[in-house]
């Protein structure tokens, strides 16, 4: 049906006339902007931009704020700026702990945020099946290869879930590069272009999992016409780490989806399934066959992610997805992406996660 | 009997063939009883019964459409036909031109797009107080657009695609109307009718994956199909105490039945249904409206009209009181004050973020109630010096239970719960419209302003605030002057401005948190893989901004010349004159460096046009 709708509108292009146009969009929002999920999992840790012009390319970064995170059990937490807005402590939020976020900046009135970390997911009698079946995406006009998946929850009260699917491949998944900026100027030398090289400088001397640094690579690739960037040079001239652990970012995000009524997907996202549930559930889902077969060298392992989250990062998720896919077709109506935030915008939202080990190929 | 698209070509021509009307009314504030159903406004059109004495015909011949209508007795001054027709020539210009250009190309494209309405009458006299009379009428919106792709390199993929939509109404019409006695008459309809909006596509590809003889095949066919159909049976009643005491009153009885939403898919053989839940309904009815005097300059139209709605399990009563005074103040000025309530049964679904023909109908149901509407309006009308005529009214109207799409829905969604996907709410409307009219001799212009809100609110919807709606448009002016020249020759010309359409487009956007979504999408313009996935874009309401005002001036001149009885004209003009690049459809696109422009497409920036009419 969407690509319907893609020549309908190739159509209207070949016989119409097409023009920038200015439009009018009032006066400037000055807003500051929160984004800050936590689980016991992670550090505190809280990004604070502004909201921008979309003719302006970065965000503006704040680094003068006071950052309270205040705990229900009566304690305080202090949040300190460590860099390009970003605000952290070596602290851990704890389940079953309501946090409220008390944040001020000179010329901003206060903003605050409550919420916690949802209450654990007990996930059990997982069942994926080895054994393919050809579903059709009628939006997408493709087919592909799925295999069922089957699992038990069961949770305290409402629970609201969010299930990913993964491959992780042992021939690189442990492996950290960090791109030394001294790394540039051979990279000119050997007739890099420019736009690469400007875009290559941003990613130097931060430490990024292999899988990460190299889709950030690609895209430079693809934006600056300047191909095998990454294999050539970026990832033989960085400074490689290899982890005992599965390094996070190494995962990589492959397709489920689920056709029951109680967890459902987000428009026509494939990669994302969002759903709610009271006390205990059957979830039906369909992934990928065999994504990627090539893996790198090593085993290549699937891996489903349960996420339980909190309300507002439920609504947060659903409407940021749902947005995203709406931005992108114009048949449907705006949507207005859910914030928890008073005096701002953007999310102050508890979560818990688990891993869930299907299968290896 | 209620035709569901009243236009055609995206809104540019109505979907009647003039030469075939009798009469055009169109009440936008205080609706006599007998019309109910529509809460906005009603055009009661009615068709010619076709001459009874004299077969004629008239044939145009022209660039945007051609068209006949020949009419004429079946048994002299008792009985008449009259038949209609008419097409555009657009889609023949351009799939003729793009076909033929492309014919030995490895890939092509060629759009088209193409209108056509036919309408037939026979009116037969059964005695001289009693006639019979038939009408059919169909017409249509096609918009098509057909792609391949046969690469010589044997080992790329070849595609085929083929796609349409199609849009329109078609209606059949039995009417029986008798003068009982001289101050009693009665009118008695049956009829049936369907507004259809259909897509389909065809997309075919053959791929050589291993060796060259080894080809895989993918065919791919989509059929989707929104649609209502309504059978009624209406009885209207006339009586005349005096010629300035009519009463009005009659019954009807509907029966609707409703498509949302059905798309089947096939792929490589295989079928795929979803289909939203259909509904059936009835509504039963009656209606009554006296003109009263009440002195010499005091007229009071009092009516009402009562209904009930069926739909599932759900019982809809409604009463419409419908009231209206007029007074004569003076030969010259007449001051007019009306209320009336108004219901509507089904919903008119549209997307407010495109200009594409996406308009689909749904009922009302258990879950959506009917929509309902009161309207005050108050308003004179005086003659000036030199014969000027000068109307305004002023009106507020309060409407409730409004249907539209939840956040990121659309009519591209099919889904069996449909309703699950729509959100309820109220809107209200206030407004002032004045109009300056002058006739002299050979001479006419005329001269129209519409100051107006138009608002909704739906609690789930823009932080349950008011917001404008799609519809809504602070000014209007409407210019138009007719000038006859000379016996020969006449000008026309027309200026039209109104107030940018109010759409949802973000001027701001903030980083969502960071990895939140690790993957992307495709753009739907450009099929590019969308990379800016991390952006969350930032509406302070809904319809915040507005598309650039929409204004263009039309001339035409017309030339008449008669043999005999028999009327030649040519016509010929420029429709949008001074060539304004009118907004149609307005998108966001993503540049090379990360930030965002807004696209303007505009449809048919300027248009000369010649047209040949003949009558004989």
């Amino acid at each position: 049906m969407k690509n319907i709708f893609i020549y309908l509108i190739v159509l209207t292009l070949s016989i119409g006339c097409t023009k920038v146009v200015d439009l009018d969009f009032g006066e400037t929002e000055k807003k500051l902007v929160v984004n800050c999920l936590f689980s016991e999992d992670q550090p505190w840790k809280l990004y604070l931009t502004e909201l921008k012009s979309r003719s302006e390319l970065t965000d503006p970064v704040v680094t003068n704020a006071s950052v309270q995170i205040l705990a229900d059990d009566g304690s305080t937490l202090e949040l300190l700026h460590a860099g390009k807005g970003v605000y952290q402590s070596d602290q851990y939020p704890r389940e079953g702990v309501t946090y409220q976020l008390r944040l001020n900046v000179p010329g901003y009135e206060t903003v605050s945020a409550g919420n916690a970390i949802p209450a654990g997911i007990e996930v059990s009698d997982v069942d994926y099946q080895d054994r393919p079946t050809t579903y059709f995406f009628s939006n997408t006009l493709e087919t592909v290869d799925v295999a069922p998946l089957s699992l038990k929850l069961r949770s305290d009260g409402e629970t609201f879930v969010r299930f990913r699917f993964y491959t992780f491949s042992a021939g690189y998944g442990y492996i950290s590069c960090l791109f030394p900026s001294d790394s540039i100027e051979p990279l000119r030398a050997a007739g890099i272009p420019e736009c690469a090289l400007k875009k290559l400088e941003k990613l130097t001397d931060v430490r990024y999992p292999y899988l990460e640094l190299k889709t950030l690579t690609e895209e430079i690739e693809n934006s600056c016409d300047s191909y095998l960037l990454f294999d050539n040079y970026v990832f033989r001239k960085s400074q490689k780490d290899t982890s005992e652990v599965r390094v996070p970012g190494n995962f990589e995000i492959d397709q489920i989806f689920s056709n029951t009524n109680w967890a459902h997907n987000v428009s026509i996202d494939f990669r994302t399934v969002l759903g709610t549930f009271n006390t205990t559930a059957n979830a039906d889902l369909f992934v990928d066959y065999m994504p990627a077969m090539n893996g790198y060298g090593g085993t290549r392992e699937y891996w489903l992610e349960v996420t339980g989250m909190s309300e507002d990062y439920y609504k947060y998720q659903e409407t940021y997805i749902r947005q995203a896919f709406q931005s992108a077709n114009p048949y449907t109506e705006v949507v207005e992406v859910h914030s928890n935030i008073t005096n701002g915008v953007g999310i102050f939202a508890g979560y818990n996660h688990q891993m869930v080990h299907l299968y290896d190929y | 009997m209620p035709l569901y698209n009243a236009s055609h070509l995206l809104g540019f021509v109505s979907v009647f063939t003039p030469e075939a009307l009798q009469s055009v009314d169109f009440y936008k504030g205080a609706f006599p009883a007998r019309f109910g159903g529509r809460l906005s406004s009603i055009v009661d059109v009615r068709v010619k019964d076709g001459n009874k004495y004299d077969y004629q015909t008239d044939l145009t011949l022209g660039m945007l459409t051609s068209k006949i209508v020949h009419e004429g007795p079946i048994k002299k001054g008792k009985s008449s036909y009259l038949i209609s027709a008419r097409r555009s020539l657009l889609d023949l210009l351009l799939t003729g031109i793009a076909r033929p250009a492309q014919k030995n190309r490895d890939e092509g494209t060629v759009p088209g797009y193409g209108v056509y309405d036919l309408h037939a009458k026979v009116n037969l006299e059964l005695n001289p107080v009693s006639h019979l009379n038939f009408s059919f009428y169909t017409g249509g919106d096609r918009l098509s657009f057909e792609y391949w792709n046969h690469p010589e390199y044997r080992k790329q993929k070849e595609e085929d695609n083929k796609f349409s939509i199609r849009w329109g109404n078609t209606l059949a019409v039995g009417r029986w109307n008798a003068r009982i006695n001289p101050k009693l008459f009665v009118n008695t309809t049956l009829n049936w009718s369907r507004f259809r909006y259909q897509a389909d596509n065809d997309f075919y590809t053959r791929t050589n994956r291993n060796s060259d003889e080894e080809f895989e095949e993918n065919s791919y066919l989509m059929d989707y199909e929104s649609h209502v159909e309504t059978l009624g049976l209406k009885t209207d009643w006339d009586y005349y105490k005096s010629e300035k005491k009519p009463v009005h009153f009659g019954s009807f009885i509907y029966r609707h039945h409703h498509l949302p939403g059905r798309r089947n898919s096939t792929t490589n053989g295989k079928e795929y249904i979803y289909s939203a839940k259909q509904v059936l309904s009835w509504e039963f009815g009656v209606y009554g409206q006296a003109e009263i005097p009440l002195n010499n300059q005091v007229n009071l139209s009092a009516g009402f009209r009562s209904l009930l709605f069926l739909t599932g399990e759900k019982a809809y009563p409604s009463f419409e009181p419908r009231l209206s005074i007029q007074y004569q103040a003076s030969d010259k000025t007449t001051w007019t004050a009306a209320y009336t309530r108004m219901s509507q049964p089904i919903h008119l679904l549209t997307n407010s973020n495109t200009g594409m023909p996406s308009d689909i109908w749904v009922p009302a149901t258990s879950r959506l109630r009917p929509q309902t509407a009161g309207q005050l309006s108050m308003g004179f009308n005086h003659i000036l010096p030199a014969g000027i005529h000068w109307n305004t009214e002023i009106y507020y109207k309060t409407m409730r239970h409004l249907v539209t799409y939840s956040q990121g829905y659309g009519m591209t969604d099919v889904h069996e719960n449909w309703e699950d996907y729509m959100e309820t709410g109220k809107g209200r409307a206030w407004g002032m419209e004045t109009e300056l009219k002058y006739h002299f001799s050979n001479f006419e212009a005329q001269l129209g302003y519409t100051l107006s809100r138009n608002e909704r609110r739906f609690e789930d919807l823009n932080r349950a605030r008011w917001f404008p709606h799609k519809y809504d448009r602070l000014h209007k002016l409407d210019l138009s002057f007719m000038w006859k020249i000379s016996s020969k020759w006449t000008m026309a010309s027309s200026w039209t401005y109104q107030s940018g359409t109010p759409v949802s487009f973000s001027g701001y956007d903030y980083a969502g948190y960071p990895g939140n979504i690790p993957y992307g999408w495709h753009d739907i313009f450009t099929d590019v893989e969308l990379d800016h996935t991390d952006r969350i874009q930032y509406y302070p309401s809904v319809n915040q901004t507005r598309m650039p005002s929409y204004h263009r001036m039309d001339i035409a001149f017309t030339h008449d010349r008669y043999v005999k009885k028999s009327l030649r004209q040519w016509s010929f003009g420029i429709y949008n004159l001074y060539f304004r690049q009118n907004p149609y459809f307005i998108y966001a696109d993503t540049q090379p460096d990360g930030t965002t422009v807004y696209k303007q497409i505009s449809l048919l920036p300027i248009l000369p046009f010649v047209s040949y009419r003949i009558t004989f």
